[in-house]
């Protein structure tokens, strides 16, 4: 049973949410922009120089894609996401994360993995998709664990994020 | 920033939310106070259960209790939920940061593709 109160859904995932956009292009553009390397600049750094290091991407479950995180000139990691599920036009499901960076899927097993969905849909004449993004945290990982996980990244760099939202 | 205690009580509220009956009752309780017989009422359960599910929600400080001059109430307390909610925050901005400029990149696709 799923429960809406203050416009938060109270499901099973609870510890993680739902972010549900309009896009104005097709679910084929939008499910292309996710999974094709010359269409994921969107996910670098906003304000910040594009990285030397390309955009890598290797679409099938199994497979991960790649970004340089540049936050600044002394905050550079890798992050991105390994694939679980990949439905042309419909649905992408991956680990966020990536080997080696943040988080670092070399040293999180996959259990306590979060965990991205996105699902497309057609709007209308199929001109326009809903976007439905889902994060979820594993149940196995403790509360207290995710707070301190979350505050390793938020005092390198979404302090800064936030900072800029907010400004 | 969330701190140790911070994470604590956050701790006790996510607990309390993993369980889909007291979802279902703090749902409930959104539409407004209730009594445990009322609450306990679409569910095959035992008023002694429902209760237990109750004072884990009052624990967490997700619900109060009002004794009224025939019975007790229980009500939303709904701080502990916002709360969590701002718990998440980060991780929300994250991603709406990026699909604010995902948006920009689809329409000059667009803008490209119909040149």
């Amino acid at each position: 049973m799923t429960t809406t109160l203050f416009g938060q859904t109270l499901t099973e995932a609870t510890r993680g949410f739902t972010l549900t956009r309009v896009l104005d292009a097709s679910p084929g553009d939008a499910y292309r922009a996710w999974t094709d390397a010359a269409h994921l600049a969107w996910f670098f750094n906003p304000g910040r120089p594009v990285p030397e290091e390309p955009i890598e991407v290797d679409a099938r479950p199994g497979g991960a894609f790649r970004v340089m995180m540049d936050e600044s000139e002394d905050k550079r990691y890798w992050s991105g996401g390994r694939y679980l599920e990949l439905v042309p036009g419909e649905r992408i499901v991956f680990e966020w994360g990536a080997r080696g960076g943040w988080p670092d899927l070399d040293e999180i097993p996959p259990e306590r993995r979060i965990v991205c969905t996105i699902a497309l849909a057609p709007v209308g004449d199929g001109s326009q998709s809903e976007h439905v993004f889902t994060c979820a945290f594993p149940a196995s990982m403790s509360d207290e664990e995710i707070a301190s996980w979350v505050a390793v990244g938020m005092r390198e760099g979404w302090a800064n994020t936030i900072g800029r939202l907010v400004a | 920033m969330p701190d140790a205690a911070a994470s604590d009580q956050l701790s006790t509220v996510f607990f309390a939310l993993a369980d889909p009956t007291r979802r279902s009752i703090l749902g409930r309780l959104a539409d407004g106070p209730a009594s445990i017989g009322e609450l306990a009422a679409p569910f095959q359960l035992t008023l002694a259960t429902v209760s237990r599910h109750i004072a884990l929600l009052e624990r967490a400080g997700l619900v109060g209790k009002e004794r009224n001059a025939q019975w007790r109430t229980v009500h939303l307390q709904a701080a502990r939920l916002e709360e969590a909610d701002a718990w998440l925050a980060p991780y929300r901005a994250f991603f709406e940061q990026r699909f604010d400029a995902l948006e920009t990149q689809l329409k000059s696709m667009k803008t490209t593709t119909e040149e």
